[in-house]
């Protein structure tokens, strides 16, 4: 059989003994997506340099950006978006769904338990003691439901693909995730520049995210038309642009803190029509910053006494205050345990083992392995903070160590694991590039994945770090409809 | 709406305003001044004196850089220590712009993100250093494709309303500066001045500053007289850029923002803009004297800052007491 490839993927060979998520070793497409390939195979070299720009225009013309804090001002950048997608077919999305479900839904009851019960820590499941050191524990919100019942009402569960082709759960982010706004808008461009192969193949929509977002917001409420608006740091955020294409894509206000006012444990929007009452905020303002009068600081971005208004269930907030606590990358170890504790099932979906600075042993091992583990503070993000141990310097090291000699609560460490990869475009060919995979989860009356999801790539040459902020980009991601697959209609 | 993105739109509209009227004033200059005729005095900086950056212009400049042209240009254009360039305006507008992405279309952000884009394009700068009459007219027509695009996708709601206001009251003071500061170039005693060659020049440039040549010449009464233009000026009301245009147009806004809002709020700047209304049109322009002329526009700019001031006042740092919150949630409710 003869490669059926022999435009754009022509010479595109894998990395060696690593797991391609388009290719075979040989340079075989995988079944599942041999159609596909072979329509996007149709493009010459040339032609993408030219849907290249063609994308970037569309991006920067919509001022689809982010700020990155290089520079004191900071700069306004593209994220870059390379135009091969990710592809996942029907019967592994299924598989992932359910696993994402479940996991997200036993964080939710275990949020429930710790700030109500504590039963898993009675039960000896986790210990006390790491609960209460987490910086994302708030004991002042213990015994508080959250207005409309949800803790985690939108969730990105970070993953990756192993060499034996299966997800794996990297992190959990269960505070303000981002990034929703790159998917939906990565789809848009790939429309306008590969119209002919979305006619062709049945790729799941995405559209409805904002939509369903806004009704499940909508849905915790007891108002007949409450209003929801989104709570935005501002413009000098780097994700600012996110929280305005969501304001408008779900038809709510965008406000500031200082827009917002409380009176009599209840929210108010200054409008120029006078107050209004705010039901629901969606708030892309952290939990220290969202209340000055709360966490006893200066914060400009939050609302004084807005935590008062919670606690009074006058006010939805998503997420949920104290939601830190569960995607503390110490406590992530504990998620299968959650699972089997809460709902009384085998986890769907594998993690990476994980080494925990609070144990003492464990602390030991992570030392001692330096070279060869990733060493991540339990609460970062981004993409800082964070050592990778095989590429550092013997210095960075040593100052590691000594971080985590000082606070080893605050640490922990993880086996570099092998990321699967994907075609990328690289100058001038197409080369084999690591990739993550963030899926969203919307929580209100009932549960939801959006069939889709950020991948992001790591666009340097042997670079493990996808973070926008660290020189990753981002690709479209593709979930196909069943009837649509390779393998079943051709064998 | 959102009392702070009130203030944004009336903002970012306001600097737009601003570019088209400094883009406009620069060329009928530019144009005026490549006539072979002895051209008034300080016309350069009679341009600066319109744009209301004389101080800044002399924190950094000689006395002898008065009536340097290229100089003058370049702060007008590009420099970022003038807060009213077009550099500094249109960045302005463009990161105001950005804030509201949610209270404007995207097709309105897009013609502003793209003039923005286009202004700081190497493309722009290469002919503004080869053509300037172009670059000016070609940042000219992408304010009149915001205009445009204002005008024929933006639905009549409070943000409309609010922008509306932001040109509006600009274009007013604009109109009302540029004929302060040229009638005070003309060197007589009495309202009628002789029409020399050099006049008529003036006039003509004056006119074209504010996009009214042929407009004027069309007009019953047109005679290059000083007194006449700045009766056309100040209270013709068809003409979209003279003084009691802008401000009857500014009214009819604000009645809407009040219909649709059912609301008293806003009463403070109405009776403001009304009672403006009214003294400036019982003023006999044809017959005042120059100086009078003078103290009468200095009087209407005085009145449109007041009116600004009273706007954001009501509407866009709202001082919101309890008795505001009660008159909302329990008044209006029949």
């Amino acid at each position: 059989m003869n490669n059926p490839l022999t435009g754009l993927f022509k010479d595109y060979r894998p990395l060696p003994g690593r797991y391609d998520e388009m290719f075979l070793e040989n340079g075989y497409p995988q079944l599942a997506f041999r159609q596909l390939l072979e329509l996007l195979d149709k493009n010459t070299l040339e032609d993408f340099q030219h849907y290249r720009h063609l994308a970037d225009n569309i991006f920067r013309n919509n001022g689809t950006t982010f700020l990155v804090y290089k520079h004191e001002k900071g700069t306004e950048e593209i994220f870059p978006f390379d135009l091969i997608p990710r592809i996942i077919c029907a019967q592994d999305w299924q598989k992932l769904e359910k696993g994402l479900l479940q996991r997200v839904h036993a964080l939710e009851l275990f949020l429930h338990d710790i700030y109500g019960e504590q039963r898993i820590l009675k039960d000896n499941i986790i210990p006390r003691e790491l609960i209460e050191s987490s910086a994302g524990y708030n004991p002042r919100m213990r015994h508080i439901t959250p207005p409309g019942g949800i803790y985690i009402n939108i969730s990105g569960i970070d993953l990756l693909k192993t060499n034996e082709g299966e997800y794996c759960v990297l992190e959990d982010n269960l505070r303000t995730p981002s990034g929703v706004s790159y998917v939906l808008e990565n789809r848009l461009t790939m429309k306008r520049v590969f119209p002919a192969i979305f006619k062709k193949s049945h790729i799941r929509t995405i559209k409805e995210y904002p939509l369903r977002f806004k009704d499940a917001l909508a849905s915790l409420s007891t108002v007949d038309n409450p209003i929801v608006v989104i709570l935005t740091p501002g413009v000098n955020n780097s994700a600012f642009f996110e929280h305005s294409y969501l304001a408008r894509k779900m038809g709510c206000y965008l406000v500031q803190g200082s827009d917002l006012f409380v009176h009599q444990e209840k929210v108010y929007v200054k409008t120029t029509e006078g107050a209004k009452r705010v039901d629901v905020i969606y708030r892309r303002v952290d939990d220290e910053y969202i209340d000055p009068s709360f966490s006893n600081n200066n914060s400009v971005l939050g609302v004084p006494d807005l935590v008062k208004a919670y606690v009074a269930g006058n006010v939805i907030l998503a997420n949920g205050l104290g939601n830190g606590v569960a995607d503390d990358k110490a406590i992530y170890s504990f998620v299968p345990e959650m699972i089997r504790y809460y709902l009384t099932e085998e986890p769907l979906l594998a993690q990476v083992p994980t080494y925990l600075g609070y144990r003492e042993k464990d602390k030991n091992i992570i030392l001692q392995n330096l070279d060869k583990f990733v060493v991540k503070m339990v609460d970062g993000s981004g993409g800082y903070g964070m050592l990778f141990g095989p590429q550092a310097t013997q210095k960075e090291r040593t100052e590691f160590a000594e971080k985590i000699k000082a606070n080893p609560r605050h640490y922990i460490a993880q086996e570099v694991v092998e990321l699967s990869t994907c075609p990328t475009w690289d100058l001038q060919k197409l080369a084999p590039k690591r990739v993550d995979f963030r899926p969203y989860i919307v929580s209100g009356q009932y549960r939801w994945v959006l069939p889709g999801g950020l991948t992001r790539v790591a666009l340097e040459e042997n670079s493990y770090i996808v973070n926008s902020s660290q020189g990753g980009g981002s690709k479209d991601t593709w979930v196909l409809n069943e009837e649509d697959e390779y393998a079943k209609e051709g064998i | 709406m959102i009392s702070r993105v009130a203030g944004i739109c009336f903002w970012m509209s306001r600097y737009l305003e601003r570019v088209e009227n400094t883009i406009r004033v620069l060329t009928a200059n530019y144009t005026y001044m490549l006539d072979g005729e002895p051209v008034m005095k300080d016309a350069w900086w009679s341009v600066v004196c319109v744009m209301g950056v004389e101080k800044e212009f002399e924190a950094l400049y000689s006395q002898q850089d008065k009536n340097q042209e290229e100089l003058i240009q370049k702060f007008l254009v590009w420099d970022d220590n003038n807060p009213v360039s077009i550099k500094n305006s249109l960045h302005i507008a463009r990161e105001n712009a950005k804030i509201i992405r949610d209270s404007i279309n995207n097709e309105l952000w897009d013609t502003i993100n793209r003039l923005w884009l286009w202004f700081i394009s190497s493309e722009a700068e290469v002919l503004y250093s080869r053509n300037k009459y172009l670059f000016c007219v070609t940042i000219q027509e992408k304010c009149q494709s915001y205009q445009g695009v204002l005008h024929n996708s933006i639905p009549r709601t409070s943000p409309y309303e609010f922008m509306r206001l932001g040109f509006l009251l600009e274009r007013a003071s604009q109109t009302t500066r540029i004929l302060d500061i040229n009638y005070h170039c003309v060197s007589d005693k009495s309202a009628v001045v002789d029409e020399t060659a050099q006049e008529i020049a003036h006039w003509l440039n004056l006119l074209e500053s504010c996009g009214a040549h042929e407009i004027f010449m069309m007009y019953d009464h047109a005679e290059l007289i000083g007194s006449v233009i700045a009766k056309f000026l100040t209270l013709n009301q068809t003409f979209p850029r003279s003084i009691l245009f802008c401000l009857e147009r500014a009214h009819e806004s604000l009645l809407h923002i009040q219909a649709s809002a059912h609301s008293q709020i806003g009463n403070n700047t109405r009776y403001k803009l009304e009672e403006v209304i009214a003294a400036l049109k019982l003023k006999p322009i044809d017959k005042i004297l120059k100086n009078e002329l003078h103290s009468l526009l200095n009087e209407i700019l005085e009145n449109t800052d007041e009116i600004c001031e009273t706007l954001a006042a009501d509407f866009f740092e709202p001082q919101r007491t309890i008795d505001a919150i009660e008159e909302t949630m329990g008044g209006g409710q029949q």
